[in-house]
């Protein structure tokens, strides 16, 4: 009876020391889910978009035949259920636990004691930093993976010669399959080899097995060097595991050292004789401060701004994104230009534009720069405002601009529907076949395949149909020094076309030239309004009291507020010395301030 | 034991997976197949790849039979047409200057459609080696992945000559081979690691092309036949942009002047006949024998305002080979404003009977113009035609002829509009051309629907070209350049 009553005890024991080490990685697990799900969620559909994971052989074998490209087809794999962003902060999750786990069963074989659990989670919080970078890729943590993997297989065989052996075939396996990911492998080897030579006294033998296992690892990448067009640096490095090709960050060097030595580091440590709740204190309180500052550098919450509002663009969440801006007007171009499409979507730009925070004419139609990411919005604007070839230009560009060559699932899907508006039905053909071996994409294609050389249903198409009723029929050739004039001439083919006179007037307005406004307004004239937006009635009354003592005899509707607020306005101007500030809190959201006070 | 059993029973199962099925009584219809690529009646060279085509409909199981006029037979039975290389050599091989005879079918819903049968002709010219051309996505102004790509044209093999992945950030065209001989080439290096890369018999050297005396960096290359010169042409070019729904680009010169480049002084030839500021010259070949050097010549207008008024005619100017210095007269052959479109891409054909070029409504960058058409000047009679046979009604652009004339190499956007693919074709000592066929591939359908990229300069190859991607590399990322003089 007592010794089933001792088993029971220790294996009582076992069992809650287990749950502790479990309870930790669930938070784990719940912190990393919330973080992406919660706070970082539009990094997430920002990686999805730029990539475009297909079901397909071709697809596979391309990958396989670079270094790297097992653990890069995996990893594109999950993003793609980074479309749906909570799967996608799952995946994460599960992924940095998985790696953790590793780097502790790493250390439990060099004999860790189980109370230096917690320092296992170091290296899955360096990752964790690095992954807030949005050009890091999914592979390097996938080929971490693979390597940890490997290390845990050839820590797990006893004699010397399966070890030597699974050097020899891991090694090249592992680079292949994971990429430069394989050096993790090495010197784990090289520690793991080095260490049990020692302890037989085999010291002599330490520095061949070092030197013999480093040749290993760099034949590997040189060997591929041959025939792969790759800088040597990539191959060394590892090709996939950031997005730029230029160059790899020391981060990505320094998070491998880490995956290596962490291991190593906790097995080293005696375990303390007492007060073991307090080592875990200790330990929880350094995982929460390195993980506080670590993500707290790294996670760039400007950049998430400006991708949720992509996000929503993308998504045709118009109201989301105004809601959003009330919230917190957005300053950057690119955010500023998502919410004057949505005011633009909603009929609002005219009445609403300078409630918000406006910086020129590059917050309407930015100019194209050559980049992958800052095309896509000013992509969306020229499609919904009609201008078709425009759009797909921009898009196309986006896409080829994306620096690991990778293509794109959301640039996909817009170049098959401004091909299939403008009738090149072969194109959309084309770019529809390959959606259609996707996961997210697939439903979306097989519709539009029913619209192929279908005039009539895409002239029903409540989105196509529209568009193609907006285009321009006489053609010319696009000027970023005329896009007023651009704009009024899309207006003049279809003045059914209410967002391009609103974005014409916000054009001219925002580039304070009252004359060419005064010139384009009357144009309105055929857009069905039933009341003149405020931002034009702003400009109206300006120019009226430029010329005039009061307001007798102007020819527009102007509401009695306005009138009475421009009055205000031009007392306090005239009166304070310094009224910026004064007419910043009571006029701050009009076309006046923008006039007077915005700097150019 | 049990290995070889199970191993034997994997063979089985494959070999029933495939469809394995005889023709029984099939339906003859009179009909000829709808396949892809079109290859009825197309005449190939021997020694090319297996013309495998797909069958565009739905099917069970497809069956081909495929006999020589003179000798020899294939037959397939299977769910792709995949000729054996082998066969397909030797049938060719057997049946030169005379046709090989396809009978296909379809088996659909346990029934056989046997369709009418249609020829292929075997043509009694050889053809060279391979083909080198860039892939490029059809973009505007930006680039992602690109290289210049060689490929075996007597088998699927392609290789990467120089892929954008080595040196990021770097673009590469304009490459060019004396008259196919893949030992003198010249390549063009855009990016923070531009240079012109001239590669003579086993000696490389990466150049700077620009000089104060000229407009830019040289491209558009053409190899003297003696291999002492190249002409090049130097171009301030910009790209615009249309509006409507049946354009996308326009390309302009804003200035451009033609020179010739001496390697072995590393001169560059200057004539005031060829850089005149009121005239966009452009595109320089020269004439078989060296003693002429052709290009297209524009009265300048106004940009963008005329763009639709700058018309390309073909001139040409002597050229004295022993001193490198030019005639003092341009002769106009073809004048563009009599015609009312432009010329572009003129290409002699080695034995000196014609020129080709691409003929379209206005500018020079005929591929983004749907309206451009090949057309052939035959220099004996001065006579001029558009080459119908080759001819769609979407974009015939850039060109080339093989070694001996005979067969000639285009780029065409006739499946899409947009994804430029080569096709060759053939032109016999009577000047009658054969219908042309898409570069064969394994398997055509899959391969081309996928491929996101066009076909740009393509330039038939004698040999491999010799070339070390590796080496190259460390030369390109060294910024070592040898800087071009003016000849005074």
């Amino acid at each position: 009876m007592n010794k089933i009553h001792i088993n029971m005890e220790r294996k009582i024991t076992m069992l809650s020391q287990r749950r502790w080490k479990i309870g930790f990685s669930v938070i784990l697990w719940l912190s990393v889910f919330l973080f992406w799900g919660r706070f970082y969620p539009s990094h997430l559909s920002y990686q999805e978009q730029l990539q475009l994971f297909l079901f397909d052989t071709d697809y596979l074998i391309e990958h396989l035949i670079i270094p790297g490209g097992l653990a890069e087809y995996i990893s594109e794999f999950l993003v793609q259920f980074y479309y749906h962003r909570w799967i996608g902060a799952a995946i994460l999750a599960t992924l940095f636990v998985v790696l953790q786990l590793l780097v502790w069963l790493l250390a439990q074989k060099h004999k860790a004691a189980d109370v230096y659990y917690l320092l296992s989670f170091l290296p899955i919080i360096s990752m964790w930093y690095f992954m807030t970078d949005e050009n890091a890729m999914l592979a390097f943590a996938v080929s971490i993976l693979f390597a940890l993997g490997t290390m845990y297989l050839h820590v797990s065989l006893n004699s010397q010669w399966r070890r030597v052996l699974s050097v020899v075939l891991f090694a090249p396996l592992l680079y292949w399959f994971a990429g430069a990911a394989h050096f993790l492998f090495i010197g784990w080897a090289i520690i793991c080899e080095a260490k049990l030579l020692y302890q037989n006294n085999k010291k002599l033998a330490i520095g061949g097995s070092i030197a013999a296992l480093i040749l290993m690892g760099l034949a590997c990448p040189l060997i591929s060097g041959l025939w792969l067009q790759y800088p040597i640096f990539r191959l060394m490095g590892g090709i996939n595991f950031y997005r730029f090709p230029s160059y790899i960050p020391l981060t990505v060097f320094i998070v491998e050292a880490l995956f290596l030595f962490f291991p190593f580091l906790i097995s080293s440590l005696s375990p303390p004789k007492k007060n073991v709740h307090f080592a875990i204190i200790l330990q929880s309180l350094v995982l929460i401060m390195s993980g506080y500052v670590l993500l707290s550098s790294g996670a760039d919450m400007n950049k998430e701004e400006a991708m949720e509002y992509d996000w929503l663009v993308r998504n045709k969440e118009w109201q989301k994104i105004i809601e959003k801006a009330e919230a917190k007007s957005p300053t950057s171009p690119f955010g500023v230009t998502c919410l004057n499409l949505a005011l633009g979507k909603t009929g609002q730009l005219g009445d609403r534009m300078f409630q918000f925070y406006q910086n020129g004419t590059e917050g309407l139609l930015p100019h194209f720069q050559r980049d992958f990411v800052s095309p896509l919005p000013t992509s969306e604007v020229f499609y919904y405002l009609g201008m078709i070839n425009t759009a797909q230009r921009f898009t196309f560009e986006a896409m080829e601009a994306i620096p690991n060559y990778n293509k794109s699932g959301r640039c996909f899907k817009r170049l098959a529907e401004t091909n299939l508006i403008n009738g090149q039905y072969e194109v959309a053909a084309k770019y529809i076949r390959i959606l259609r071996k996707t996961v997210f994409y697939k439903d979306w294609a097989e519709e539009a395949m029913t619209y192929l050389y279908n005039e009539k249903k895409i002239s029903n198409h409540k989105e196509w149909g529209w568009l193609r009723k907006l285009r321009y029929a006489d053609d010319f050739l696009f000027s970023d020094r005329e896009i007023d004039m651009m704009l009024g001439l899309l207006y003049q083919h279809n003045y059914q076309n209410r967002m391009a006179f609103e974005y014409m007037l916000a054009y001219v307005l925002q580039e304070r030239d009252l004359e060419r406004f005064m010139k384009y307004y009357p144009l309105g004239k055929y857009a069905g309004y039933d009341h003149i937006p405020r931002s034009y009635q702003e400009a109206l009354v300006y120019v009226w009291t430029q010329t005039h003592r009061n307001f007798d005899g102007m020819p527009w509707s102007i509401s009695p507020d306005v009138a009475h607020e421009v009055t205000d306005f031009a007392r306090i101007y005239m009166s304070q010395q310094n009224s910026q500030p004064i007419l910043h809190t009571q006029y701050g959201d009009t076309f006046w301030y923008y006039l007077l006070f915005k700097k150019k | 034991m049990y290995m070889k059993k199970i191993i034997t029973f994997i063979w089985i199962g494959l070999y029933l997976m495939a469809c394995n099925n005889p023709v029984t009584s099939p339906e003859k219809i009179n009909e000829l197949p709808a396949i892809y690529p079109d290859y009825i009646g197309v005449t190939v060279p021997v020694g090319i790849a297996p013309m495998n085509f797909n069958y565009l409909g739905d099917y069970e199981c497809l069956d081909v039979n495929v006999v020589g006029s003179k000798s020899g037979k294939i037959h397939l039975n299977d769910d792709k047409i995949s000729f054996p290389d082998s066969e397909w050599k030797k049938l060719l091989q057997d049946n030169v200057g005379d046709s090989i005879v396809f009978t296909l079918s379809v088996q659909k819903k346990n029934k056989w459609i046997q369709y009418r049968s249609f020829s292929m002709y075997v043509s009694s010219y050889p053809i060279d080696y391979g083909l080198v051309y860039r892939r490029i996505a059809p973009g505007y102004e930006v680039y992602s992945k690109m290289g210049i790509y060689e490929r075996d044209l007597s088998t699927f093999n392609e290789r990467a000559l120089v892929e954008n992945t080595m040196v990021p950030g770097m673009c590469v065209n304009c490459h060019s081979f004396n008259k196919t001989n893949s030992n003198q080439m010249s390549l063009h290096i855009r990016g923070a690691h531009g240079a012109t890369l001239m590669q003579i018999e086993g000696e490389r050297e990466l150049l700077n092309t620009k000089t104060d005396s000229t407009l830019s960096a040289c491209v558009y290359p053409y190899w003297h036949p003696s291999g002492k010169y190249i002409a090049y042409s130097v171009n301030n070019t910009r790209q615009s942009f249309h509006a409507v729904k049946d354009e996308r680009v326009e390309v302009l010169d804003l200035e451009s002047d033609v020179l010739v480049y001496h390697p072995s002084t590393h001169q560059v030839l200057l004539s005031p006949l060829l850089k005149k500021k009121e005239v966009f010259e452009t595109f320089p070949v020269f004439s078989p024998d060296g003693n002429k050097l052709y290009f297209c010549a524009a009265k300048q207008m106004p940009i963008p305002e005329k763009y639709k008024e700058i018309r390309y005619s073909l001139c040409s100017i002597d050229f004295d080979k022993e001193k490198g210095t030019f005639g003092n007269r341009i002769d106009t052959l073809i004048d563009a404003e009599k015609m009312k479109k432009s010329i572009s891409f003129p290409r002699p054909s080695y034995d000196g009977k014609y020129i080709m070029f691409t003929l379209s409504d206005y500018g020079n960058f005929s591929i983004w113009h749907k309206e451009a058409d090949l057309w052939l000047l035959n220099l004996q009679d001065g006579s001029l035609r558009t080459i119908h046979e080759v001819n769609s009604d979407n974009t015939e652009s850039f060109h080339n002829w093989s070694s001996n004339s005979h067969w000639f190499v285009f780029s065409s956007r006739r499946e899409d509009g947009l994804y430029t693919r080569l096709y060759l074709a053939c032109i016999n000592k009577e000047g009658k051309v054969s219908k042309p066929f898409l570069l064969p591939q394994k398997n055509p359908m899959n391969y081309y629907d996928k491929l996101l990229y066009s076909y740009n300069v393509p330039e038939f190859t004698n040999s491999p070209v010799k070339i070390e991607p590796r080496k190259l590399e460390r030369e390109i990322v060294s910024n070592k350049r040898v800087q071009v003089e003016v000849r005074k």
